[in-house]
Parts: C-alpha cells; structure tokens; sequence
C-alpha cells in the first residue's frame, strides 16, 4: 500500500466511509479487508463495540503524511481523485483524453 | 465484478469499511481462505461483499449472522471427516460381521450419474479409512449400484451394507434408495447403515424412524426455524423471503429445497442452503451476481 492510499484509507476509517473510492482505484474487497488487518496490526486503529476509529497513533500518522504530501484544508480530509489528474500542458497544446477512458462506446 | 450498475441497489450500492472487516473476521474464525490478491474478483469474499452491495442493512445483517453459523466441509477434508463420522458409529455396530457393502446413497435413477455420493464410496480405498477401528476386521466390498450387491444378501448374517453419502438434507433420497433396495434385494431398512458427512437433524429423524441406523460428522439444523425464538425467527424468515423475491428463487428452492434452510457447503453447496448462497441472480442480459458458494 503505498502513502497516498494510506491516506485514503486512514481518511475513509475516520469517516468510517464506504469504500467506493478505493474500489474505483482498482482494489478488490479482500484487498481492503487486507488493509484493514494490517493498520490495526500497526496499532492505526482501534475497535470498540462495533465501531472502528483512529487511534491517537493513527491520526498522527494521517497528520504526518497530510503534512508530507502538502495536504492543506480539505485535502487533508478527502483525498483527491488522483485518477483524474493530467500533466501540466505547454501553452498551444491541446489535451485529448482516450475514448476508452472516458467510456465511449 | 461490478458489471452491472443499473440493477437495484437496496444498500444504495455502498458498503462502508466496518461490514468488510465485518466479514474478514467471519471468515478469519472460520478459517476460510480469504485470497487477497488483486487478481482474484470471483473468490467467495468478494462475491460476498459484491452481494451486500445489493441488500439493505437488515439483510446484510442476517446473512452475516447466518454465515456466522455456515459449515464448509472442503474436498481435502472428506477423509478425516469420513473417519469422524465412522468413529460414531457405535464399537460393536458390525462385530458380528465379517463382510460390509459400500454403496453410494442415490436415487435409482441416478445410480448411473456421477454424484457425490460415489466420490464417498471410493475414499473406503484410503488406508486411514480402511483402518478405522470400527470397521478394519471387515472384507470391503465397494459397489457403485445395488445390483453389484450379492442376489441373496438379505440372507447372509455376515455382510453388512453402508450407504454413504456427502449430505443428507431432507432425507427423500434416502427413502427412495431404502425403498429400491428392498425391491432389488429384500433388504429391510434395519440391515441398512447409513452415514453422512454432514446430515440435517429432519433427515436424520426420519431415516432412523424406518429403523436405519444413521451416522453423521456433523449433524445440523435449520438456519432460522431451529436457530430463533419468536419474534426474531418471523423476523428473520420475512428478510430472507424479501432477499429470495428480489433473488427470483424458484418456489421448489424457497428457504432451500424444501424449505430445509441448510447452511452448508461440502464440495458442491446442497440445494437444501438458503439459495441466497448458491444462487446467482440473473437479468435479461445474463449472469449478473456470482452467488458466493455457487453450485
């Protein structure tokens, strides 16, 4: 898992969203249950009747990473759709994006 | 997996991290192999979570309490779970025997199908089955239709038969197969054993009522009926009719052939399980929703 996704994933255990978002990055359910397993080994989260949240360690850990990847304001709560972003272009170049990524049939 | 997006979403299609780690930890305690690679959609924790995705809250928590209660007896168990079932029976069950008859528990009309059942017959040819303390004095004779069995059987105090099969749910094809032998060999059911690796307790009630003696590893309820008190049983019984509804389950399978609410799986699911876990649903442009033990 790399940085960025631990981001997402401590943002969606702090919301305790669904897990759309990293579905439509490409992870299977098995794999986030995975992720699930391994925070908790790492002491990023913490259960408690039913409920999982952050631990102290956990938020400190989102804190860090937000603060390395320079997440400020609401980034530092939702995660951008990295999915969706291009290279700067040169000034007179136009951006063509593929027909397949934009489901064109 | 996620094909087909235009289909009803009773959950509004989202499933939120606590019910994945929800499901992890059932099948962490169930000792089921979660395969948690990204190559693999179809495996039965994912086909899981996909159906969620397609029920309401209540339902989603009705079959996590179901499965909670789910028994899968795996291929690479039938041998020790054979033995477990051979250990039941009682020590001096064949002593006056000197020959036992193996024979696949089938209908008469599938004698000459390829079933479960005669998989079982065969693991009599593994040393630690042939071994068994209950039967390893015995001549084994394994026979895969009734007429191998010798004409005068039923006048010979030395041999014994065995009818053995994977599961026994309703306990119909049991009847059916007593009845045939009867008929083929005079045989009453009192000169019949039968073993199961998984059996459900109706079944097994109604064989040992014809006077069968019946073994099984693992001996089983019914999922809601034998599981709930009143209210929650109706309760139940209600969410699980909604699910079959939108599942569009044929009415001879409603809570499982017969009504028999099994949850279990040995290597193919019976159709006695809540079709919920075999069933796939459908729409009119085909397969939409693997069924997470699918037949």
């Amino acid at each position: 898992m790399n940085e960025r996704t631990i981001i997402l994933f401590l943002q969606i255990i702090r919301g305790n969203g669904c897990v759309d978002e990293l579905l439509n990055r490409g992870f299977e359910y098995s794999q986030i249950g995975g992720f699930f397993v391994q925070c908790k080994a790492e002491g990023l989260l913490v259960e408690s009747k039913g409920k999982t949240t952050l631990s102290d360690k956990g938020l400190l850990k989102l804190n860090e990473l937000n603060k390395k990847y320079g997440r400020l304001n609401t980034e530092q709560w939702i995660s951008p759709d990295d999915t969706s972003i291009v290279k700067r272009l040169k000034k007179g170049e136009i951006y063509v994006p593929e027909g397949k990524k934009l489901n064109l049939r | 997996m996620r094909k087909c997006e235009d289909m009803a979403k009773k959950n509004n299609g989202k499933i939120n991290i606590s019910l994945v780690s929800r499901l992890w930890k059932i099948f962490e305690t169930k000792g089921w192999q979660i395969d948690d690679t990204a190559t693999n959609s179809f495996s039965p924790f994912n086909r899981f979570c996909e159906l969620f995705r397609h029920l309401d809250s209540k339902e989603v928590n009705l079959l996590c309490n179901l499965t909670e209660h789910y028994l899968r007896v795996k291929l690479q168990d039938y041998s020790s779970t054979l033995s477990n079932a051979l250990n039941l029976l009682p020590a001096d069950h064949f002593r006056e025997r000197s020959a036992l008859y193996v024979l696949p528990l089938v209908a008469p009309q599938d004698e000459n199908k390829n079933k479960s059942s005669h998989m079982i017959v065969s693991l009599f040819n593994d040393m630690d089955v042939k071994s068994n303390s209950r039967i390893n004095w015995l001549d084994i004779f394994l026979k895969y239709k009734s007429t191998g069995l010798p004409s005068n059987i039923a006048n010979d105090s030395k041999a014994s038969i065995l009818l053995v099969d994977d599961f026994i749910g309703t306990g119909e094809t049991a009847v059916e197969a007593l009845s045939h032998l009867k008929n083929v060999r005079n045989l009453l059911p009192n000169r019949v054993t039968i073993l199961s690796l998984v059996a459900q307790e109706r079944g097994v009630a109604l064989l040992t009522g014809l006077g069968c003696c019946v073994v099984s590893a693992h001996v089983v309820g019914r999922g809601i009926s034998d599981m709930y008190n009143e209210p929650e049983k109706t309760m139940h019984l209600d969410n699980m009719r909604k699910i079959e509804t939108w599942l569009e389950v044929d009415s001879d399978f409603r809570l499982g052939f017969k009504g028999s609410e099994a949850l279990v799986s040995v290597n193919r699911t019976p159709n006695n399980t809540f079709p919920i876990y075999w069933l796939k649903k459908k729409n009119e442009t085909g397969v939409c929703i693997g069924a997470p033990f699918e037949r």
